[in-house]
């Protein structure tokens, strides 16, 4: 069985969110730090499904998705990710 | 054999054959209009529900009385989870929400969307900017602080300048007759209820008219709605909005995140004095006005808020006004020219609000300063029009008009950028010459005025070079010079 370079990317997309989702909800939500945390995985949470969502749309609409745009969301949650790490 | 469907589109036939989304009481959206310049009014809704549902969590701890405002908000702060964080989403989306609002109008104003039928949407939306601005005054209050208490303040005492009966309906609304308690009350439930309310009445209201109406074509007119292939609400249209809205909301958390709020000392007899009254950003440009030296005598008040409110009123019935048909930004020099204005003069007036904090503004250098802008970004437009009339005859006549892209809309967005900077450096340089003239020779004065001459010079540069790169064709700026690439695709 082929599998697409799309679907590793629409499975990637949701093993992210569900990750961050899970590290939403252990964090100890009074320090700013942690609050940083918190907005920047949902920040990334929120990129992640855009990406999604774009991926789906470009597939009904029968267009391939733009790896311009795909990509700017990429770095925009590897961004993301560094900044959290940075903040941490 | 039946159809195989993949997971993305079984639960959205699930969702639709349930919810009845696609059912056709909403009319399909052409497919041009899958641009963000189109839903920067439904962005701005976003931004009201992002109000609402985090604003509704701020209410739980909220207190609204003059003794434990502050205190309810200092405990938001320190104790509720992720509280300085809610306050922080809450007030940056407030801002979010009042720029969008005025990028839609602005928008709407260049490619002329309030003409004929669009009149009463217009309408709809300037009462339903008035009252996104009444959130922002009302909600300013609300913390208790010594900056929002004071600026507040100056604000209602304005009121009873302001032309009749536009004074009394203010002062019954705002004011009361119960002091600070009454007062801080009604800005509360103004802020809560009312305004929420009425602004989605206007919203359903607005919504109908534009179901009837549909979207607005383009402004060449190449492409008509009639013409153009159509997408239906739900999904494509649903989902493209989810990604707009997605996007919106991960750059207000990041935001918020990089630059939380700080809560700003308790309002008190003792504290007032040190704070200087200033307003938020949204309302500078007025402040700044009322602090030119001409206002200052007898009367002078109320001359300056009939001119502001006068300004609203020709905002709100502009659709009367400007009577011409034809909607294309290339045969409206004049109203284009006076909406560059308008927005040059307001992110000037703003910009020296806020770097001039309580300092009254002699009435010659206001002049000099207004006027000149004024004059330049007249001039400047007026020539860009003659520059673009004389290439254009040129051009279409060998050329056939091709479809309307989305190049013209960024280009756009590029000029009026582009116009907006050169007010700001235009006005700061008149306003730091004038300072050095008079005998202001300090080091900020001088730094002030190389930086204003050295952007306005790069500005001048850049419009010049994207004047250069403009293609009347398709209105986009083409890219030719590596080196200068602009950043765009060619059409």
């Amino acid at each position: 069985m082929r599998i697409s370079f799309l679907s590793v990317q629409v499975v990637f997309l949701i093993a992210l969110q569900l990750t961050s989702f899970i590290l939403l909800w252990a964090m100890n939500p009074l320090s700013q730090s942690a609050t940083n945390t918190f907005a920047l995985y949902l920040s990334m949470d929120l990129v992640a499904f855009t990406i999604l969502s774009y991926i789906y749309r470009s597939m009904r609409m029968s267009r391939e998705p733009s790896r311009a745009w795909t990509s700017v969301g990429y770095l925009a949650i590897v961004i993301l990710l560094v900044s959290n790490l940075t903040l941490a | 054999m039946p159809e195989k469907k993949d997971v993305a589109g079984a639960v959205t036939s699930w969702v639709d054959s349930r919810l009845g989304l696609s059912h056709p009481l909403l009319r399909p959206v052409p497919e041009y209009a899958l641009n963000p310049f189109y839903w920067l009014g439904a962005l701005a809704v976003v931004a009201f529900v992002i109000q609402g549902v985090t604003g509704m969590i701020l209410m739980l701890y909220y207190i609204p009385s003059p003794t434990q405002a502050y205190s309810s908000t200092q405990y938001i702060f320190q104790n509720v989870s992720n509280g300085r964080f809610l306050e922080t989403v809450h007030l940056y989306t407030a801002y979010a929400m009042i720029m969008l609002a005025f990028m839609h109008m602005m928008r709407g104003y260049f490619v002329s969307v309030q003409k004929k039928p669009r009149e009463a949407m217009w309408v709809v939306g300037m009462l339903m900017g008035f009252i996104t601005l009444g959130f922002g005054f009302t909600g300013y209050l609300l913390p208790w602080t010594v900056v929002s208490y004071s600026a507040t303040h100056v604000g209602v005492g304005m009121v009873n300048a302001l032309p009749q009966p536009l004074s009394n309906l203010l002062n019954f609304l705002i004011v009361g007759s119960s002091g600070d308690a009454g007062e801080l009350l009604r800005f509360f439930d103004l802020h809560v209820v009312i305004l929420p309310a009425v602004l989605l009445i206007l919203l359903v209201v607005k919504m109908y008219m534009l179901e009837a109406h549909g979207v607005a074509d383009p402004t060449s007119g190449r492409t008509s709605v009639a013409r153009a292939k159509t997408i239906p609400i739900f999904p494509d249209v649903t989902v493209y909005l989810l990604e707009l809205s997605l996007l919106f909301g991960a750059g207000m958390l990041l935001v918020s995140a990089l630059f939380p709020l700080n809560l700003p000392p308790e309002y008190s007899a003792l504290t007032a004095g040190q704070a200087t009254p200033q307003p938020d950003w949204y309302f500078l440009w007025i402040y700044q006005v009322l602090k030119i030296s001409v206002f200052d005598v007898g009367g002078g008040l109320a001359a300056a808020l009939t001119v502001v409110t006068l300004l609203f009123v020709v905002l709100i019935v502009l659709p009367f006004i400007d009577r011409g048909t034809t909607r294309d930004i290339s045969r409206r020099p004049v109203y284009i020219t006076l909406g560059l204005i308008f927005v040059g003069e307001l992110a000037l007036l703003s910009y020296w609000g806020y770097v001039t904090p309580g300092a009254t503004i002699p009435t010659e250098q206001a002049a000099l300063v207004i006027g000149g802008t004024a004059l330049l970004i007249a001039l400047g437009s007026l020539a860009t029009y003659r520059l673009l009339y004389s290439k254009a005859k040129a051009r279409l006549q060998t050329v056939p008009a091709a479809r309307l892209p989305r190049t013209e809309a960024r280009s756009g967005i590029a000029f009026t950028a582009l116009v907006a900077t050169g007010a700001v450096s235009i006005g700061t340089l008149l306003n730091s010459v004038i300072g050095i003239v008079l005998g202001d020779h300090s080091v900020t004065s001088v730094a002030l005025l190389a930086s204003s001459a050295a952007i306005l010079a790069l500005d001048v540069l850049a419009s010049v070079y994207l004047i250069y790169r403009l293609d009347l064709r398709t209105g986009g700026i083409r890219r030719r010079v590596k080196a200068l690439e602009v950043g765009w695709r060619e059409s």
